[in-house]
Formats: C-alpha cells, sequence, structure tokens
C-alpha cells in the first residue's frame, strides 16, 4: 500500500507540476488548483501507464481524491 | 444524511427502471430539493409564495413552480451561503449580452460532472477515444480562464485518450485546419483505435460535412462515434435537418447512422445532457424529467404536441435550477417505448421559440468562423 501511494505521488507531482510533498490523503480538485478536467485525464493515463493496466471512464468516476485513487488502486492491483 | 432521497435517486440505473418505477422516487427527491431552496433561497420563496406553492405538499411535478431561463439573468440565485460558491456559470453571451448566471459550491459541481458522465458513458460506452476536436488548441489545453465554450469540450474529456485540434485562430477568425484533419483522418482510418470526432453542430456540418461531400472526399469510419452540440438555428436556415446531418455524416466519415450523437444541454441546468439514441430520440435520465407546456395556457401538453421544454432535476443544491423552462420548443414522443430499449420519457427539440435570443457555444462560435 505504502509503495502504491509513493508511486501515485509520483504521477501526481508530474501531472500536477507540484512538489510531492503537497500530495496527501486529503488531496482532491476542491484543495488543489491545478487538478482540472484535462489534469484529470492526464492523471488516469498516467496512472495506467505506471501500473500498467486500464483505467475504464466509469472506473475513473470516483477518482475524487487522491485517498480514493490509492484505495482503488489497492483494490485493483492484486 | 443531507440530500439523503437525492442520494437514493442517484444510486439508480442511468435511464432507471421505467415510468412507475421512477416517479414515486423523483418526486420524492424533487420535494427534497424544493423545500431546501424554499428554506435557503429568499427570491425562489418569495416566487412559490406569490403562486401560492408550498413544497412540503407538493403532489406531482407538474405542480412544481417552474423558473423560465430569463429569471437566472436577473440576478445571481444561491441556496447555500457565499462561502461556500467556489464557481459562478455563466452561459455564453446571448444576442441581448446578458448571460444567465449560476453559483456552484463544490458538491453541485462534483455532482454535476458525475451525472454527466455516466449519461454520456450510456450512450457511448466506458471506453478511451481518441478525439479529434473541431475546435482550437487552447479550448483542451490548461488553462485558468475557461470560456463556456472550452468547459463544453472539457467535460468531455473523460473519455479521452488522446486529443488533436485542428483548428486555428487568425485574428479574431477561427480557421479549419483542413490538412491537419485529413491527415488525422487518414491515420485514424488505418489504425483501427476507438476515434471521436467532437465538434459544434455548425462547425462540423458548414465547415466539416459540407465541404468535404463537395470535394468528393469520404472516409471509412466504421467505429468512430461523431459528437456534435450547438445551436441549429443557423443550420435551420439552409435547410439542414438533423436526419440530413446525420446522413451526411456517414456519407463522409463511413460511420453508422447510429453513432452520430446530438448532445443537447443548457447551461441552467449543468450536467443534465439529453444524447439523441441509437433510435434518434432524446431520453431523461432516472434523475429528471421533462415536460411540454403550451406556450400560451403553460398546461402541460401529451406526447404529439409541440411546446415548451421544461426540464426537472434535483441535482443542483446549490442554486434553484431544479425546475426550468427554456425558451426551446419541443415535444413528447413517448414513454417506456423507445426502440433503443432505454424507458422513460423520450422528446425531441424542434427548435428554439419565436423570439427567443440566439443562444449555445455553436450558434454564437458560428459567427467568428471564416
Amino acid at each position: 500500500m505504502a509503495d502504491i501511494k509513493q508511486q501515485v505521488k509520483e504521477v501526481f507531482a508530474k501531472v500536477m507540476e507540484v512538489d510531492p510533498s503537497l500530495i496527501n490523503d486529503q488531496t482532491s480538485p476542491d484543495n488543489l488548483e491545478q487538478w482540472d478536467s484535462v489534469a484529470h485525464v492526464q492523471l488516469v493515463l498516467g496512472l495506467e501507464e505506471k501500473f500498467n493496466i486500464t483505467i475504464s471512464p466509469e472506473e475513473s468516476i470516483d477518482f475524487e481524491s487522491f485517498k480514493n485513487i490509492v484505495d482503488w488502486l489497492a483494490k485493483n492491483l492484486t | 444524511m443531507p440530500f439523503e432521497k437525492l442520494q437514493d435517486l442517484l444510486q439508480e440505473p442511468v435511464h432507471g427502471r421505467g415510468r412507475a418505477d421512477k416517479a414515486p422516487k423523483l418526486l420524492a427527491a424533487m420535494a427534497e430539493v424544493a423545500i431546501f431552496h424554499y428554506e435557503h433561497c429568499a427570491p425562489y420563496r418569495t416566487m412559490c409564495d406569490k403562486r401560492g406553492f408550498a413544497p412540503r405538499d407538493l403532489a406531482s411535478l407538474e405542480d412544481l413552480p417552474y423558473l423560465p431561463t430569463s429569471f437566472f439573468k436577473h440576478t445571481l440565485l444561491r441556496s447555500v451561503p457565499e462561502e461556500e460558491v467556489f464557481r459562478e456559470i455563466t452561459s455564453s453571451a446571448t444576442t441581448s449580452g446578458q448571460p444567465s448566471r449560476m453559483a456552484l459550491d463544490r458538491e453541485t459541481s462534483r455532482r454535476q460532472s458525475k451525472c454527466f458522465n455516466k449519461v454520456l458513458i450510456d450512450r457511448i460506452g466506458s471506453k478511451r477515444f481518441n478525439f479529434i476536436v473541431l475546435d482550437e488548441p487552447s479550448t483542451v489545453g490548461r488553462s485558468q480562464v475557461v470560456s463556456a465554450r472550452a468547459s463544453t469540450i472539457r467535460s468531455l474529456l473523460f473519455c479521452a485518450r488522446q486529443v488533436d485540434t485542428c483548428v486555428t485562430q487568425e485574428g479574431a477568425s477561427l480557421v479549419l485546419d483542413q490538412e491537419k484533419l485529413d491527415g488525422l483522418l487518414q491515420v485514424a482510418q488505418g489504425s483501427g483505435d476507438d476515434l471521436m470526432i467532437f465538434g459544434f453542430t455548425f462547425i462540423l456540418y458548414a465547415h466539416v460535412v459540407e465541404p468535404l461531400l463537395k470535394a468528393g472526399k469520404s472516409y471509412r469510419l466504421p467505429g468512430a462515434k461523431v459528437l456534435h452540440i450547438g445551436g441549429w438555428k443557423k443550420l435551420e436556415a439552409q435547410k439542414v435537418t438533423p436526419e440530413k446531418l446525420v446522413e451526411d455524416c456517414c456519407r463522409v466519415f463511413g460511420v453508422r447512422p447510429e453513432d452520430v450523437v446530438d448532445l443537447y444541454g443548457f447551461t441552467e441546468q449543468g450536467g443534465m445532457l439529453y444524447p439523441t439514441c441509437q433510435a434518434g430520440r432524446r431520453h431523461v435520465p432516472a434523475w429528471g424529467e421533462v415536460i411540454v407546456r403550451d406556450p400560451l395556457t403553460l398546461e402541460a401538453l401529451p406526447a404529439g404536441r409541440e411546446g415548451l421544454l421544461e426540464f426537472i432535476t434535483p441535482i443542483q443544491t446549490s442554486y434553484p435550477g431544479h425546475a426550468v423552462l427554456t425558451e426551446d420548443v419541443g415535444l413528447l414522443l413517448g414513454e417506456d417505448d423507445c426502440p433503443c430499449g432505454r424507458p422513460g420519457r423520450t422528446f425531441k427539440v424542434v427548435g428554439r421559440a419565436p423570439n427567443s435570443e440566439v443562444r449555445g457555444c455553436g450558434d454564437i462560435m458560428a459567427d467568428k468562423f471564416a
């Protein structure tokens, strides 16, 4: 889980162009200005590449926070 | 839990389970939000009181007082404290120059996005597409300031894998880059990737489809989808019907008729999207309803009779946009009887009411095209 979290943080930092230390469980579009609809698409594609998986638009509907994403990956990567 | 009935409603399948199942759930959610707006938005309460309407007594959707779209031009309606409003949405400029204004809180914004995405996925499938956007690059780029037009395009990108644009801005005019478009379509033709061509209706037809037809050019993109949105007023003037647009898109792009999707929606009820289905009709999701009203008496009309379209939905809780009477004319086509298999009411948009303003990104954008 810690490893997933760190990797997701790296994707976030790259896509959003922010320092990884600014990303935490509470990070969401509500408090991260860079997280707009365009960044969201780049984020999902970045996660697909990083974890070598396919994330459908339906699955990503609930990606509303950093924690949501990490939890979803933890559940679906096994 | 706040808006418990609304939360329940949003758990339903996109098009619910038919009229008998939908009506009581939607009515309960509408009563819940009507009471909320009555208690938290003074102008709405005043309007209800003047009409002698008590939200707690709501017995049918037809009884719910509706706000005409013009109401949103005069005042910024909100049902949440000012500090919770994180974005003010304005409609694209109209011929009167007076746009509608809506106050969004984050909860409403999130809810609208989810509802929008669910309806679109229901129509086009849950997969990612390579998008060809018939607009200029800034509409899909990272930017702090987003126009209504760009916002419409961005809302579709949740199902994108790659995005290309093929319009350039030259001074105040927009110009189609025909060479680039041809290149993108040639590549798509050979790749077999899922392709989505998106454009505002007038631009798609008058600046892409029609010129390609005249030039005798066509492509074979049998799995591709063509999505378009925007006003029909300018195309109507050229006697281009929705049927002709579908037919000509099929001839030029080699797509199937059911893959040409005409989106309809309006800013006063963001998040509500009404794509044409495979049978060419428009459906209303589980979390909404359509009523057609006589333009003179404002009585609800039965299927088959043209009138003003009213849309009902409980999904916006930061402002009272839950029952909106538009200036669009349409008619009900049926209920629980669409050949596509989706349950619920179906409707058709015929056009804008006489003397209404030209509005919508598509018609406004058409004036900018060289």
